[in-house]
């Protein structure tokens, strides 16, 4: 009799339970709802004005040029300690990996504070950077010394794992061929962790873009300087609730033309 | 001095390895032993994975590693060609990149490079794969790439770790056709490890025993199977291995049974009786075999038209025997059966 064959199919591949769908539904409206919110609200005819104000148009430029100045920074620090974390045992290691975590559950305007105490006029290595002409509070560079403060640690866990998972023996194999450690690295190592270096590069590249307490704390917020777009966003909802609104679009605009080209590149593993 | 003359202590938490391994130029050596017996880790030492803590690894006069002389040069700087348990193929490279990845990285030009690897992918008659990413070829395609990729940096040191496992018994043959092919025009030394007898047989002059970190026997084919010396060698030789106290005629097993021999040394010995010189009866057998033991059949193994029966009692035998043979007594009804053997048959040699 057939009347049984009904109920007899593979678990994993029945309907979803659901309550699952009932709950993931309202997470999925959670998420859409704010945008939709934006794009609703958003004074399109005014769209062009609001986003050519010069105070936009640098807040832009700056934004762009801080957080992909950072991602840069992040690589090429972070990707050695990232190498270090993975590869290498020493001596306070846990505690090392346990520092790069700090930025990530520290809320940014302590982290503000922390880097004033350290780099300010009066902080630590502060005079110092002083003597030699380096002034990071309330500059351009200080907003990349900042959002590298908050993001990198996205980059970096990620990077550890990626080294962590990349199979030794492939390395092994190339280093018998005769492959410099160097040639290793590039050839063999980093390809075959192009997953997590992606993945890594978006998360730490969208942190660093979206970054507001830490910069605003250490850099102030001063037009073509130090003030990127969360700032400006910021500064035009005191006053301008629809200008607020056009700018957080663009933001949304930026970040998502990003993440796609960075996810794109995602799926070819 | 040997062309590979290696002295190699390696300590583990679990295990240690402590071997000396001496190869002539030219020669092809076989490691066999049963699984956890250290080759592997031999293999990654010879070529410098893992460091050595005793000993020394010299290939044609260059020491590459002298614990007392604190020589240690990595991987890079070793002349080794070393063909992988699993392969590690560079996945996403084609076959032809894997091949040419070792002269590229050793100073050849690009363009020489792949010129070195189609030549090595044409000797292994494999040039039609070049263009195929490693990771989608077949498993016996995988192996030749592999066999390629270690032998295109002309090493001094080959060293092939299980070169023909996980393949299916066709492509085995195709596969292991190609390594003695070109193992006969490889002019330094090959290491073999390897699990299947035949494999040692067919490409090594030579078969070294590995167990526990040590080797335990070394000789020719014909030598392991006449005069194996661990139960190991013996399953691998497919003989019967036994081992008792000889009075020269006479040799008192433990457990009880005793063989009839002739002209053997006296002492503790170990006795290889081959399996194809046991003859199996229902009946008492007439005449005058000097050997007969009363044994019950515990299992069948059919290969082709031969049968092993294997059987126990006051000793436990392995006996091969025709197929028809097998049929004819009704082995397959198992229950007791007398074997025989002539004293003559019986090789002893002290323990």
């Amino acid at each position: 009799m057939a009347s049984g064959s009904g109920l007899r199919r593979p678990r994993g591949e029945g309907a979803a339970p659901g309550i699952f769908v009932a709950l993931g539904c309202v997470a999925a409206v959670f998420f859409l709802l704010p945008l939709a919110g934006l794009i609703v609200h958003a004074p399109w005819s005014n769209a062009i004005r609001e986003l050519t104000r010069p105070a936009a148009l640098d807040a832009l430029r700056l934004s762009l040029i801080v957080s992909f100045s950072s991602l840069l920074l992040s690589f090429v620090f972070g990707l050695p300690l990232a190498w270090l974390l993975s590869r290498k045992r020493f001596p306070g290691r846990r505690v090392l990996r346990g520092l790069v975590l700090v930025p990530m559950v520290l809320p940014p305007v302590v982290g503000g504070v922390a880097l004033l105490t350290a780099f300010a006029r009066f902080g630590l290595l502060g005079a110092a950077l002083e003597r030699v002409g380096i002034t990071l509070p309330f500059t351009p560079a200080g907003a990349v010394v900042a959002a590298t403060f908050v993001s990198s640690p996205f980059l970096i866990v990620v990077l550890e794992g990626g080294f962590s998972s990349v199979d030794r023996r492939l390395e092994g194999a190339a280093a018998t061929l005769g492959a410099s450690r160097a040639r290793i690295l590039r050839t063999v190592t980093l390809p075959a962790m192009w997953p997590a270096i992606s993945a890594g590069a978006a998360l730490c590249w969208a942190r660093a873009l979206g970054e507001f307490g830490a910069t605003i704390t250490f850099n102030g917020n001063i037009q073509g300087r130090t003030q990127t777009l969360p700032l400006d966003v910021y500064q035009t909802l005191q006053t301008d609730f629809d200008g607020a609104i056009t700018l957080s679009l663009l933001l949304l605009a930026v970040a998502l033309v990003v993440l796609i080209s960075l996810r794109g590149n995602l799926r070819v593993r | 001095m040997s062309f590979l003359d290696a002295s190699v202590t390696v300590r583990r938490p679990r295990f240690q390895i402590q071997t000396e391994l001496a190869v002539e130029e030219g020669h092809v050596l076989a490691l066999i032993g049963p699984n956890g017996a250290g080759k592997s880790s031999l293999v990654e030492a010879l070529c410098g994975l893992i460091p050595i803590d005793g000993g020394r690894v010299v290939v044609g006069g260059t020491a590459w590693e002298d614990v007392a002389g604190r020589v240690r040069l990595p991987p890079q700087q070793r002349s080794v060609g070393v063909m992988f348990q699993r392969l590690a193929l560079f996945p996403k490279m084609t076959a032809l990149d894997n091949v040419a990845y070792g002269p590229r990285s050793i100073g050849a030009s690009r363009t020489q490079a792949r010129h070195a690897a189609t030549s090595v992918l044409e000797r292994l008659e494999a040039a039609d794969l070049a263009g195929v990413p490693a990771g989608e070829l077949s498993g016996g395609q995988a192996q030749k790439v592999g066999l390629g990729r270690a032998l295109a940096v002309e090493p001094d040191l080959l060293l092939l770790d299980e070169p023909t496992s996980q393949l299916d018994v066709a492509t085995r043959m195709i596969v292991r056709r190609s390594l003695i092919d070109v193992l006969r025009d490889f002019t330094g030394v090959t290491v073999v490890v390897t699990h299947q007898p035949m494999e040692a047989m067919a490409v090594a002059g030579e078969i070294a025993v590995m167990e526990e970190g040590r080797i335990t026997q070394r000789g020719d084919a014909k030598e392991l199977q006449l005069r194996p010396r661990s139960a190991y060698v013996a399953e691998f030789a497919g003989v019967n291995l036994l081992e008792g106290c000889s009075t020269g005629d006479r040799v008192e097993i433990a457990g009880g049974a005793s063989v009839a021999v002739a002209n053997a040394p006296r002492g503790d010995v170990f006795v290889a009786i081959d399996p194809n010189a046991i003859a199996l009866h229902r009946t008492i057998p007439e005449g005058t075999p000097r050997n007969v033991w009363q044994l019950g059949i515990t299992d069948i193994d059919l290969e082709g038209d031969r049968a092993r029966v294997r059987m126990t009692g006051e000793l436990t035998l392995v006996a091969e025997i025709t197929r028809a043979a097998s049929t004819q007594l009704r082995l397959a009804d198992k229950g007791r059966v007398w074997a025989t053997t002539k004293a003559t048959q019986v090789h002893v040699y002290p323990r």
